[in-house]
């Protein structure tokens, strides 16, 4: 990876928030709403090369920024939460860009790489983590 | 408008196949608690939320409905994916089989169609709101109800990450729904 990043870099406590790794593998980033089914335990996505490391990231990024967004749907004034999901927003960006120029593309404007491949890639029905 | 983006909320990767699985889980595409019913409901309720708090809940949870839609279509896509004709008859999936084929079509666990009547809007944010926190928990049972039926792990972890989403969504309706009524709605 050209880059990586901590993903407990934010004071989960201050703000109640976990890391993107845990609040995704729950589906969840508000620790406060937790609330687990039985005693099953969600499990970690174990990715096995740099590709899908990668994808796991944008995974994790993807799903922060849409659970910070409801939140500041409702408390648009809260601005350290701003910042974070600002935060978040520029490392999926990155991750994203990586990962498009590397493997795949995930979006149709970023197809901008030589040819045309929306088409070739797999679809997310079809598994292989995409 | 909407933007597609080419992966899922969630990955699944369902490497065995089970179709009496794959019969269960499309209850929550064609059921009346489903992600299809959920989506449209908030798509539809958005346009009358009283400020702008309302229209981007609605609107930022419905879009979130339709990733979710599509994570059961790709469960019940994955956990069908090479059924012989025997299987099909043993899963009592042939009256589905007659009509759809291997389609993916909006139907419950015991093969009725998707209808719309099974989304109540009614232009009242409180009442909305109401029947959006109802949906969550009774979406959110239907999840336990599944994740008990289930004996894989590719098939329980996506289903206890959705049931998670719904008890997040009810929280956040409920923080509107009481914002709302100290607002005198």
């Amino acid at each position: 990876m050209l880059f990586e990043f901590e993903t407990n870099i934010y004071d989960s406590k201050k703000n109640d928030l976990y890391d993107v790794t845990e609040g995704f593998t729950k589906g969840n980033m508000f620790a406060n709403l937790y609330d687990p089914y039985k005693n099953y335990q969600p499990k970690e996505i174990k990715p096995c090369n740099e590709k899908e490391a990668l994808l796991a990231n944008i995974y994790k990024l993807c799903f922060a920024i849409n659970d910070l967004n409801l939140y500041l749907d409702i408390n648009s004034n809260n601005q350290e939460m701003y910042e974070t999901f600002k935060k978040y927003i520029m490392m999926y960006e990155r991750c994203l860009e990586e990962y498009e120029s590397k493997y795949q593309v995930l979006e149709l404007t970023h197809d901008v790489y030589g040819k045309y491949t929306w088409i070739k890639n797999p679809w997310p029905w079809e598994g292989y983590n995409v | 408008m909407f933007k597609y983006d080419k992966k899922l909320p969630y990955p699944i990767n369902i490497r065995k196949k089970d179709l009496k699985m794959a019969r269960d889980i499309l209850t929550q595409l064609g059921g009346s608690n489903s992600e299809l019913a959920a989506s449209l409901r908030y798509f539809s309720q958005k346009f009358t939320m009283p400020d702008e708090c309302g229209s981007a809940l609605l609107n930022d949870i419905a879009t979130e409905e339709l990733g979710h839609i599509e994570m059961i279509a790709t469960m019940v896509k994955q956990l069908t994916q090479g059924a012989t004709i025997e299987e099909i008859k043993e899963a009592g999936l042939d009256d589905y089989y007659s009509e759809h084929g291997m389609s993916i079509y909006p139907v419950n666990a015991s093969g009725s169609p998707f209808t719309i009547t099974f989304v109540a809007v009614t232009g009242d944010a409180i009442a909305d709101l109401s029947e959006d926190m109802a949906a969550e928990q009774k979406a959110r049972a239907v999840y336990e109800n599944l994740i008990n039926l289930a004996n894989d792990e590719d098939v329980i972890q996506p289903l206890l990450f959705l049931r998670q989403r719904e008890i997040v969504h009810f929280n956040r309706f409920k923080e509107l729904y009481d914002k709302y009524k100290k607002m005198g709605y």
